[in-house]
């Protein structure tokens, strides 16, 4: 069943059934995942998956049901389902259905370039080729092309379609003597087949990985570090949960009443911006068809806006933040293209500013339910880097972790870099991101962090 | 959701396009979640996955495809286009399929989908209730119900049809303290294979105070301390650390490049004599349990550890062909959408001959890592880091205040040996498990056990 035929066939069953407004949105998710070997053998994964998301309200209460059988059986099964399930909610909980009459901005993230055959072998090829050097080696890099259709209708006649695409890079660089083995894991990404800087990540991974078979572990105590741009955008994953209406409105985040206060450091700016150009996920409406804008969470650490959708930003009037990460997962109030505004200073002069401490080129367990709890703010992650000492990168650091609070850190980001970048985005479910958004910044100083080791 | 002449036609189009193993995984999952949020039926997402994944083997090549376009035309296609790339020698004869029965040790009385929403929500509320009445100082409270059916259809080309039912059913309670500063949280999540039934087996109401009380103490902890010491791992979700620090590294997947850090050590002394391993898909109803796995062979008991001596990986059908060994039932995926994998069922620590006073008396200064959250685990490196939910510090022998924000880190090819007391005590903890092939839910357990030098990673 196409979408028109799905439209037709919910507004007939919707109708049916009384519901008062619905929204449907549909996604299609193709997929190519390559993985070439150094021997040069060849694997392929392919998919093409579609699904609904059907949202219903009636007499103020509104529950989502999806469903990937896209014919009149599976459409039957999930209205009624919808039904069964509203009766079950509170009266008054459910966000309106968007009315329409609002103006879409034009948004072209889609490259017929990534879709070429011959893009992704070519692409791992010459990755397998830069990152085999000398004591280090790549037994396999992997390019995955992801194209997604987000198709988007409600019972106000909102009518709407958006196409985009993205290819990801994720390969390891092993530097190995007999003694011991070091590795770096690489992840890039991009939305254009010319936005890969081959020969700059085939570099970052083999240096890196040979630079750590020298590596010490630092003395445990509080420590200023630059956080790399490659991974400060974790760092921006990690906090960015604070901002959104669905926390705020349930009194979790701890900055639910601190709008037009400091929460942050000054050097610090966090945008939202769905229409970003480049941006991963840009997209001129959201999961709810309300068109998008960009929002100016913090300005110079100030507290200015919350990200909400139709059901959290009833009080505020606001909306435009309500998104799906698939189908299959719940409408939330999150953020889309999200990242630190940079600001004039370039890595070696943050590391100049902050003196002596560590400059952080690696991070793991960013995510939430692993290093980071969502809740307290609390983070604990392993983390490689670089010894500072005045200013000046001498000798690297592995096996210690890095802990704090992210609404202590936030005040602490001391000064911004001058290059953003994001950050790979989480993907479990082949071209549906595990995590809401996409997360980017350039390099921050940050003081105050803990750090355990030696 | 096929006829079985139509799974006999696209295995028989990847063989004779040249694959030597064809298979096609069918899948029609009906799920659903309900959240009470503070007392209020706050969301419930229902659904259904419905779809089929084809996957062709030449030797050790693998070809993966996926859809829920399940139009005979789509399919044989997505078999013949498959197989042209894998470049083999066609069979000319056909594939005739049998069904094959599998034995149900999980058995469910009540499947979720027949009962009412609100007979649901009032196992939330209860759980809510007892969560919100241990402490003034818990200010929030997230019950989530969620459940599966999931129904799987295996076609292969060694000629067999096999299908399974798994129910499941899980609760998650989330309590948060504050103190109008800074929250806490302390977080369970108990479920079984099986029905409805499993809220009446359960002490649900004892889990939610667990929930809170966890929530409340770290909310008056001090920050846990930094260095190298003793850690009291304790039994149940303590398992966390094994499964992600040492199961990983011996699921076929981390070990059949040469790389792994377990790679071509079957026979070699990797751990203290002390400890066992298994990894065992046959406990009835167990959270990780199979009757069969992702693949179509039956799960099984396989003994990874004995004596601290490396026995026997788990092992996926791909992973049977590139090390030679047979697989173990171990070919899980989350659904059609994945290819399956090598991962783990239910894996745990076998008993030892330690009283948990016993343990705890033998430590002067230390950590007791009552729950341990999230973390990650390098199969190559065996690098490790967990976070620890709740935790005490022992002295003297005793346990005493309560610490937070602890982390754990190291080598696990190194602590393995550290591990010198293994308690008697068998508990489980149930937990989803993200890997190459999706999520899956898995049983952890372990005794307690006691590991005598590791690193802590606190703010003091």
């Amino acid at each position: 069943m196409n979408f028109r035929e799905c439209r037709e066939t919910v507004t007939e069953l919707a109708q049916a059934q009384g519901f008062d407004g619905w929204e449907l949105e549909c996604l299609t998710n193709e997929s190519v995942l390559t993985g070439l070997g150094k021997d040069g053998k060849l694997s392929r994964t392919t998919s093409r998956v579609k699904g609904a998301a059907f949202r219903g309200i009636k007499a103020g209460r509104s529950a989502e049901v999806f469903t990937e059988r896209l014919d009149r059986q599976g459409l039957e099964r999930m209205i009624l389902t919808a039904l069964d399930d509203t009766a079950s909610l509170q009266p008054g909980s459910a966000g309106p259905v968007y009315a329409g009459g609002g103006s879409y901005e034009t948004v072209n993230n889609y490259d017929p370039a990534l879709d070429e055959e011959s893009f992704a072998p070519e692409l791992a090829r010459n990755i397998v080729q830069k990152a085999n050097r000398g004591i280090v080696f790549c037994d396999e890099a992997q390019v995955s092309v992801y194209s997604r259709t987000r198709q988007v209708a409600n019972s106000a006649g909102v009518e709407l379609e958006h196409r985009y695409n993205y290819a990801t890079v994720l390969f390891t660089a092993t530097a190995r003597t007999p003694e011991k083995m070091r590795e770096k894991m690489m992840f890039a990404s991009a939305n254009r087949a010319d936005g890969f800087d081959v020969d700059g990540i085939c570099e970052a991974a083999v240096s890196t990985a040979k630079d750590l078979l020298e590596a010490e572990t630092p003395e445990s105590g509080t420590y200023s570090i630059v956080f790399r741009n490659d991974i400060a955008g974790d760092l921006v994953a990690g906090f960015s949960i604070f901002f959104s209406g669905s926390q705020v409105s349930k009194g979790i985040s701890l900055v639910s009443d601190k709008q037009g206060s400091r929460v942050a450091g000054q050097a610090v700016t966090l945008i939202d911006d769905p229409l970003l150009k480049n941006g991963l996920f840009s997209c001129p409406f959201d999961s709810q068809g309300v068109p998008t804008k960009s929002k100016t969470i913090l300005e110079n650490g100030v507290l200015k806006e919350f990200l909400h959708n139709t059901a959290t930003g009833q009080a505020a009037g606001d909306a435009g933040s309500g998104w799906r990460i698939n189908y299959d997962e719940p409408l939330e109030a999150a953020p889309c293209n999200i990242y630190v505004k940079p600001g004039t200073a370039n890595d070696a002069a943050l590391c100049a500013q902050m003196g002596d401490g560590i400059y952080l080129t690696s991070l793991t367990a960013t995510f939430h339910g692993a290093g980071v709890n969502a809740v307290s703010g609390d983070f604990s992650m392993p983390a490689k880097g670089y010894r500072v000492k005045a200013g000046k990168l001498c000798g690297t650091y592995e096996l210690f972790t890095i802990s704090g609070n992210y609404y202590e850190l936030l005040n602490n980001i001391r000064a911004v870099g001058d290059q953003l970048a994001f950050v790979n985005p989480y993907m479990i479910i082949p071209g549906a991101p595990a995590e809401y958004g996409n997360y980017g910044s350039p390099s921050l100083l940050i003081d105050g962090i803990s750090v355990s080791g030696r | 959701m096929l006829p079985h002449s139509l799974l006999e036609e696209i295995i028989t189009v990847g063989i004779s396009g040249g694959a030597d193993y064809a298979e096609v995984f069918l899948e029609d999952n009906v799920k659903k979640q309900i959240a009470l949020d503070n007392g209020a039926v706050e969301s419930i997402l229902s659904g259904q996955d419905y779809g089929c994944g084809i996957r062709l083997f030449l030797g050790t090549s693998s070809i993966y495809t996926f859809t829920n376009d399940l139009s005979r035309n789509n399919l044989l296609q997505l078999a013949q286009e498959s197989a042209s790339q894998l470049q083999g020698t066609a069979a000319t004869s056909g594939v005739s399929l049998y069904e094959s029965v599998s034995v149900n040790r999980n058995p469910y009385l009540w499947v979720p989908s027949s009962v009412g929403n609100s007979k649901k929500i009032g196992y939330l509320e209860t759980i809510h209730k007892s969560a919100k009445a241990y402490s003034p100082e818990i200010k929030h409270v997230s019950v989530r119900h969620w459940e599966m059916d999931r129904k799987r259809t295996i076609a292969t080309s060694d000629g067999l049809i096999h299908s399974d039912r798994s129910v499941y059913t899980r609760f998650f309670v989330k309590t948060m303290a504050s103190n109008g500063v800074e929250n806490q949280t302390g977080f369970l999540r108990p479920g079984a294979l099986k029905g409805m039934e499993f809220y009446e087996e359960y002490d649900i109401e004892g889990c939610a105070r667990e929930a809170a009380k966890s929530a409340v103490t770290l909310l008056h902890a001090g920050p846990a301390p930094t260095g190298v010491m003793p850690v009291v791992l304790a039994n149940g979700n303590g398992a966390v650390f094994v499964h992600e620090a040492i199961g990983h590294s011996l699921e076929s997947t981390a070990v059949e490049s040469g790389n792994g850090a377990y790679s071509g050590k079957i026979g070699s002394q990797i751990a203290n004599s002390c400890f066992n391993l298994v990894d065992d898909g046959t406990i009835p109803n167990g959270w990780g349990s199979l009757n069969i796995d992702d693949e179509g062979i039956a799960a099984t008991r396989n003994v990874l550890i004995k004596d601290g001596i490396l026995t026997g990986y788990m092992v996926d059908r791909l992973g049977s062909r590139r090390l030679g060994l047979p697989p173990t039932g171990a070919g899980r995926r989350q659904s059609y959408r994945f290819a399956p994998t090598s991962r783990m069922t239910n894996t745990m620590v076998v008993p030892g001959q330690y009283e948990d006073e016993e343990i705890i008396r033998s430590v002067d200064y230390g950590l007791f890592a009552k729950e341990i959250g999230g973390g990650t685990a390098n199969v190559v490196t065996t690098d490790y880091n967990f976070n620890v939910l709740e935790a005490y510090m022992i002295r003297n022998g005793q346990i005493c205040e309560p610490v937070r924000a602890a982390c754990i880190t190291g080598r696990a090819s190194e602590t393995l040996f550290e591990i010198d007391m293994v308690g008697k005590h068998l508990a489980f903890g149930q937990g989803m498990c993200g890997a190459a092939s999706g999520s899956l839910p898995v049983d952890n357990g372990q005794p307690m056990l006691r590991i005598g030098k590791m690193t802590v990673g606190g703010r003091k």
